[in-house]
């Protein structure tokens, strides 16, 4: 079967607040990581990730966290792109729990994909407003890192 | 950068049923356009569409369309699977001419896709939920046609 093509977009390194954590309500446990700053970096487009968005982290009864993030894009030549995804994150409770430890989450031992969308007012950018992009997600000491592919 | 792999999760065809128009709003044209039924098939599962559910769908003045479906399907063992998906279709205009025309528009010539997501109680299919999933749609004459991908 055909299947599409995912092209490399760019890298991203966001760095995280400590969690307001809300506690477990009826659907899960809700946490609130803001986001303090990070970088992206593509062949077409890089800049920094600003402060301010978040993930709104709901892990639900089976262990996976349902990712729901926002978060605002700074490219280089200053035009400003809205980012946000929905998303999964395999086995919440162990990758806290290792990095909580100072030790790091090895690929292949979690699943975490996101599927962000892109807004812009920017004419230089707007090829992002027509795109769904998957993210790759690596979880780290200081916040995410995810690789990611606009769906062709 | 190395992309992620995506596997055939299942391929949909959905069977229009009534389409109401319900004018112009601020975002574009709304319609509302139900579900007569339908079928999907895959690896590892397949079944029906069951009639119901609708595509809430608004076509915007940049010549997107917006979909937002919300559908239940019934698996071949009789469980029953919700599934919603929000997305877009590119280049309205000339798709809908061509497919007034009785004629299936190339892939090529719009970029039309969609985020799943899956709901059921079935403990055969609850692996559903576990996953990130992507789909590219096919608008057809007498229908729309998505392959659902699986994101590994």
């Amino acid at each position: 079967m055909d299947v599409p093509r995912l092209e490399p977009l760019f890298k991203i390194k966001i760095d995280l607040e400590t969690p307001q954590l809300v506690g477990r309500g009826p659907l899960g446990a809700r946490s609130i990581h803001y986001i303090s700053g990070g970088t992206f970096e593509g062949e077409k487009i890089a800049g920094a990730v600003l402060p301010g968005g978040g993930d709104w982290l709901l892990v639900r009864p089976d262990g996976f966290g349902e990712v729901d993030v926002r978060l605002t894009l700074r490219t280089g030549d200053d035009a400003l792109v809205y980012m946000s995804y929905p998303g999964l994150l395999s086995n919440v409770a162990e990758i806290t729990a290792s990095l909580a430890a100072g030790k790091r989450v090895e690929p292949g031992s979690f699943y975490f994909y996101t599927t962000p969308r892109f807004e812009t007012g920017s004419e230089r950018y707007s090829w992002l407003n027509e795109l769904v992009a998957i993210g790759r997600g690596q979880p780290t000491a200081t916040g995410v890192e995810y690789d990611v592919f606009a769906a062709r | 950068m190395e992309p992620p792999r995506l596997e055939h999760l299942f391929t949909v065809s959905i069977d229009p049923g009534e389409r109401q128009y319900i004018g112009k709003g601020p975002g574009g044209l709304r319609f509302v356009h139900h579900i007569a039924g339908g079928s999907f098939d895959g690896p590892e599962l397949r079944g029906k569409v069951l009639p119901g559910g609708a595509d809430w769908m608004r076509v915007r003045n940049d010549d997107v369309c917006e979909v937002d479906v919300r559908l239940t399907l019934q698996t071949h063992d009789d469980k029953l699977i919700y599934m919603s998906y929000a997305g877009h279709m590119t280049n309205v205009a000339e798709v809908n001419s061509t497919l007034t025309e009785g004629k299936t528009p190339e892939p090529g010539s719009f970029y039309f896709f969609t985020r799943p997501r899956f709901e059921t109680g079935a403990e055969d299919y609850a692996w559903l939920s576990t996953l990130v999933t992507i789909a590219r749609g096919h608008p057809l004459p007498n229908g729309v046609e998505y392959e659902v991908f699986s994101v590994h």
